[in-house]
């Protein structure tokens, strides 16, 4: 006894293979929206990996595309398949390779919700990749001769994602990024700081330019956020905020950014999932 | 003698109606690029508007936008002629409004032709308001608190990032400006109170630029304190150091991004034009083929298309003298009653 058995005549056929001719070229659709979503969240990791250059959340756009494209191919043959599926002579071609177009099917309707799964958890993963990479940048900012351009990426980030330091403006205070070649070693202030920790590097309380917030109407001192300012500059209060410093660290900065992308992600291809199931049944086009 | 008079067959007068119909649909589709250009050039006036002192003249977007939905609905009513023209009975009802079409065509392109020149020669106005609006805006960079410019300071430096400029025609501009709000200096220290003295007006001036203007890709952290002065830094030589803060004003950034702006737009017009006289040529041939034709009967017929029905000057004679009919009927009238006495 089969199951869900139906009694079609042949124009109940014929009507039923244009609909799923329709819903195979929808799925083509869905699957080229793929490719372009895994394409665009490249594009994104790309636009920062001077700060996220390894982690699980790479392996996310390559498989993508493929699940895109494999999607693309799959329902193509099943179009074509579901037109010959009218005429009896045409579709004896397609009898032999029935058994493994549904398998493929299966296995491409499984691997939609796979990646579904890898974004959330790439998503749960991307925070250690995100500190490994901002402590390194932040280490290497003075070292213009070694890696040309990571100073210019690490302010644009800052800039652009409205974020200094790893978690907060202080972290800045930790590391030398001023390089050697801009400091007067004859200077005496030079010499007391350069003295005062074991491993011989400038420390000081000042952040790069790029930490600065245009939005606060504080001129931005970017220097002496510790101590007394600038003599210029009356007392400021403690908090970044009024210090016209961005108030948030670029790991939080990046990681919602990244989360929200790959959430929407994973929403999408729970979607095209959900569409994939309701119409895997080609049992009808036999 | 007609004008550049083409013959025409059957297969020759479908292949023009299907032709023109695409070159219509073309022109429809040109018509909502000049109108969304319109709308994105209005947007942009209205986000550097700030910039500009909020004087500056919306005359060009829009007149872009009207004459983007003006252009779509013409070549839609073209396109609709075209696609009847070759039945008879459709083409019937068409027939008498296609005189106005071709008049209502020749005053649209002189329309465009304006547009165009506009768009060419505003460009002067848009230069001009923005070197008086970039000059209040670093003027009042500093009042956060004034109602009405709290984000001077934001927009300015925003922009300063955003088009790697700094100033008015150069960062020299922030020299001659208090840029610090009087709220943050500390009015007992000496060194301020100096300089605020220095001056007839009492402002604080300072060879510094705000942190906008420095440039991302120097290799040296951003020097925007002391900037004339060679020896308040290591290794730093004002007239060699190139790269620390943007040298381009904002002025150059801004207009140079507007006129480029506005060139294109104009091209796109003047290509309008172009195709809307290409338009109204097929359309005038097809016209004039199906009406010349002696059988109407018998489509297989052929007949003889036409640009225009006599030579340019005995057509633009026939025009003056019905416009000089139109403005002194009362000259006409007499000298029809004179024979008659």
């Amino acid at each position: 006894m089969s199951l869900g058995r139906v009694v079609l005549t042949p124009s109940d056929r014929r009507s039923l293979a244009r609909v799923l001719v329709l819903l195979n070229w929808v799925s083509v659709v869905t699957g080229a929206v793929l490719v372009l979503v895994g394409v665009y969240l490249w594009v994104e990791l790309w636009r920062w990996e001077v700060v996220l250059s390894e982690g699980v959340v790479w392996a996310v756009p390559a498989v993508l595309v493929w699940t895109g494209l494999t999607a693309c191919v799959v329902n193509l043959t099943g179009a074509r398949l579901c037109l010959d599926a009218a005429d009896v002579n045409r579709f004896l071609r397609w009898k032999l390779a029935m058994a493994p177009y549904v398998g493929v099917s299966l296995l491409l309707t499984a691997g939609v919700l796979l990646v579904a799964a890898l974004c959330l958890v790439a998503a749960a993963r991307l925070d250690g990749a995100l500190e490994a990479g901002l402590s390194a940048a932040m280490r290497r900012y003075k070292d213009w001769d070694r890696h040309p351009g990571l100073k210019s990426r690490l302010d644009l980030l800052q800039i652009h994602m409205s974020c200094c330091g790893n978690v907060r403006y202080q972290d800045w205070f930790r590391v030398q990024w001023v390089p050697d070649r801009y400091l007067d070693r004859s200077d005496p202030g030079v010499r007391a700081r350069l003295s005062s920790n074991v491993i011989g590097q400038y420390l000081s309380d000042s952040v790069p330019f790029s930490c600065c917030d245009p939005a606060s109407p504080w001129p931005c001192p970017q220097t002496h956020l510790r101590s007394s300012p600038a003599p210029h500059f009356r007392s400021l209060a403690q908090s970044s905020r009024s210090l016209g410093l961005w108030g948030r660290g670029c790991r939080e900065a990046l990681e919602t950014h990244y989360s929200s992308i790959l959430h929407h992600i994973s929403l999408i291809a729970v979607g095209v999932w959900a569409f994939e199931v309701r119409h895997a049944h080609n049992a009808p086009c036999r | 003698m007609p004008l550049m008079p083409v013959k025409f067959n059957l297969q020759k007068r479908v292949k023009l109606a299907q032709g023109l119909w695409m070159l219509y649909w073309v022109s429809v589709i040109v018509g909502i690029l000049i109108f969304s250009l319109g709308i994105f050039f209005k947007v942009e006036l209205r986000k550097r508007s700030e910039m500009m002192d909020n004087s500056e003249s919306h005359l060009v977007p829009n007149l872009l936008i009207l004459v983007g939905l003006l252009t779509c609905g013409f070549n839609a009513f073209g396109g609709k002629v075209c696609h009847d023209s070759l039945d008879p009975m459709k083409f019937a009802k068409w027939k008498p409004m296609l005189k106005q079409y071709f008049m209502a065509g020749l005053g649209f392109n002189v329309v465009l032709l304006v547009v165009a020149l506009l768009c060419f020669l505003m460009q002067f106005s848009v230069y001009l308001t923005l070197a008086d609006g970039l000059k209040y805006s670093i003027r009042f960079y500093k009042d956060t608190d004034t109602p009405g410019r709290c984000f001077m300071k934001r927009t300015l430096d925003m922009t300063q990032i955003e088009f790697r400029c700094c100033g008015n025609n150069n960062f020299r501009d922030w020299f001659e400006v208090q840029w610090i709000s009087n709220r943050y200096l500390d009015m007992s220290n000496d060194e301020v109170k100096d300089r605020v003295l220095s001056n007839v007006d009492g402002k604080y001036l300072m060879d510094s630029v705000p942190f906008s203007c420095c440039n991302p890709g120097s290799p040296r952290p951003c020097i925007q304190h002391h900037l004339t002065n060679s020896s308040a830094h290591y290794d730093y030589d004002l007239r060699s150091e190139e790269l620390n803060i943007w040298t381009r004003g904002c002025r150059e950034a801004l207009f140079s991004y507007f006129s480029y702006m506005m060139n294109s737009i104009g091209a796109l017009v003047i290509f309008t034009i172009l195709l809307e006289s290409a338009d109204m040529a097929g359309l005038k041939y097809l016209t004039t083929s199906l009406e010349a034709m002696a059988d109407p009967e018998n489509p297989e017929c052929e007949s003889e298309g036409w640009l225009l029905e006599k030579s340019v000057k005995e057509t633009i004679a026939e025009a003056l003298g019905k416009v000089k009919a139109l403005v002194k009927p009362n000259q006409v009238q007499e000298g029809g009653e004179a024979p008659a006495t």
